[in-house]
């Protein structure tokens, strides 16, 4: 119980966090996808099976902060989560400098998994599609979401209400 | 491969999918605006605090990363002060005149309307400047459609959903934007739209009307419930449609969107 509010208090607070950050503090004004990267983090060391509702209930909560269509956001990380812990589970290997650098590229992969996705859905209006492969917005959001994953990868890692630690190990196939 | 499909990690994914295509169907009935008001409810004291000491933040940023450059500043600065001190004896002769237009183009100062002060909490997370959310709701007796202005009259929007204790501020740089607009010099008039929130342009304007480089654009107050006279942004671009039926041109807003803290619903005229 106590791992599922600290979870979700995580959630909650990344997506708050994701829409009142101002965007004065980023490149381009352009601000970072906190949860996709609690997604992306999470899939990758839990797998998809033992996160899909998470990854829902993330998607949903995002929605509803961020002010967007019900199901949007949810989408779109269901369809990460699963491909990020499809790969994890095939090409993980054990040593832990790799890892952060496997995680990162699956980063910047899920970044513009997301754009693409929520562009397609019609988050952003008619036309989101040109907006949704914006250059300059695309260049910043994976800087942004990488400076930001930096920051937050070792601490979300070394939660252990999140990742007891027989889940930390990692799966080599 | 088929069986593939069928394995239990595919059926969650796909389960989870219908469901979420089910809620976007539901949407637009509003069916699960309860839910998202309960919950903006508890997230609203959080958006405040991140908001601003966020902003706080990026001030400190600011200052921090121009400190190097405050020496030079300074110089030009002093040079700077010189020249404005004999600009405003200018300017002062210049308001007379000014007033005198407004009252010719029929321009009512933002003074003359019954404004809400608002703080900004959140933004469109996307990086587009579609919208913005503000502080006050419905209880402050905010509504569907009202103008939202900042400092001088200048619109930036319109509210778009009200809750409770926020709403929603869509953005004239937002691609469902539509506003009767006139060009302040030549009375030129056409619509502004959204142009997916990059920028705003203005369309319809007859081919025999006038349109020049660097004029103002305003809100002419034909339909809608946006009144005539709030300045927009400033003509950078003039074209031409692909039929050459109608000119257009690219306006640039007055206002950065992303930089705004404090902006006013205008709830009616005093």
């Amino acid at each position: 119980m106590y791992q599922r509010i600290v979870t979700f208090s995580l959630i909650f607070l990344a997506a708050v966090a994701q829409v009142s950050l101002a965007p004065s503090l980023f490149f381009g004004a352009v601000p970072p996808d906190v949860v996709l990267l609690l997604i992306v983090i999470w899939s990758s060391r839990k797998g998809f099976e033992k996160f899909w509702l998470w990854a829902l209930l993330a998607g949903l909560t995002l929605d509803i902060v961020a002010l967007e269509r019900f199901g949007i956001d949810a989408i779109s990380f269901l369809v990460i989560s699963f491909g990020v812990a499809f790969f994890s589970e095939r090409f993980f290997v054990r040593q832990r400098s790799w890892t952060f650098l496997w995680v990162t590229s699956l980063v910047v992969a899920g970044t513009l998994i997301n754009q693409i996705i929520i562009g397609l859905l019609g988050v952003i209006g008619p036309g989101s599609l040109a907006s949704a492969f914006s250059l300059r917005i695309g260049a910043f959001k994976i800087l942004n979401n990488l400076i930001v994953f930096a920051l937050i990868y070792r601490p979300i890692v070394s939660l252990r209400s999140v990742f007891p630690a027989e889940e930390s190990r990692l799966i080599v196939k | 491969m088929a069986n593939k499909f069928f394995s239990p990690k595919f059926i969650k994914l796909f389960a989870a999918l219908a469901v979420c295509l089910g809620l976007i169907f539901l949407n637009p009935k509003n069916l699960l605006n309860p839910v998202r008001e309960i919950f903006l409810g508890v997230a609203y004291p959080f958006q405040k605090v991140f908001y601003l000491t966020s902003e706080k933040a990026g001030d400190v940023l600011s200052l921090l990363s121009s400190i190097g450059e405050l020496k030079t500043e300074n110089k030009k600065l002093i040079q700077e002060n010189g020249k404005l001190a004999s600009q405003v004896t200018l300017l002062q002769g210049q308001q007379k005149e000014n007033e005198d237009l407004r009252k010719q183009l029929k321009l009512i100062p933002a003074k003359n309307y019954q404004l809400e002060a608002m703080t900004v909490i959140a933004q469109d997370s996307h990086g587009l400047g579609s919208w913005l959310m503000a502080d006050k709701g419905r209880s402050s007796g905010i509504e569907t459609g009202m103008p939202v202005i900042v400092y001088d009259g200048i619109l930036i929007g319109k509210v778009g959903e009200v809750y409770a204790n926020s709403c929603k501020i869509i953005l004239l740089t937002d691609s469902s934007t539509s506003i009767n607009a006139t060009d302040a010099a030549t009375g030129a008039k056409g619509i502004l739209i959204g142009e997916y929130g990059l920028g705003l342009t203005l369309d319809m304007v007859e081919q025999t009307e006038v349109l020049n480089q660097g004029d103002d654009i305003v809100t002419s107050g034909l339909g809608g419930n946006v009144p005539k006279g709030f300045l927009i942004g400033r003509v950078a671009q003039i074209r031409s449609s692909a039929d050459k039926l109608f000119q257009g041109a690219l306006v640039i807003p007055r206002v950065k969107y992303s930089d705004l803290d404090t902006i006013f619903v205008v709830k009616g005229s005093m």
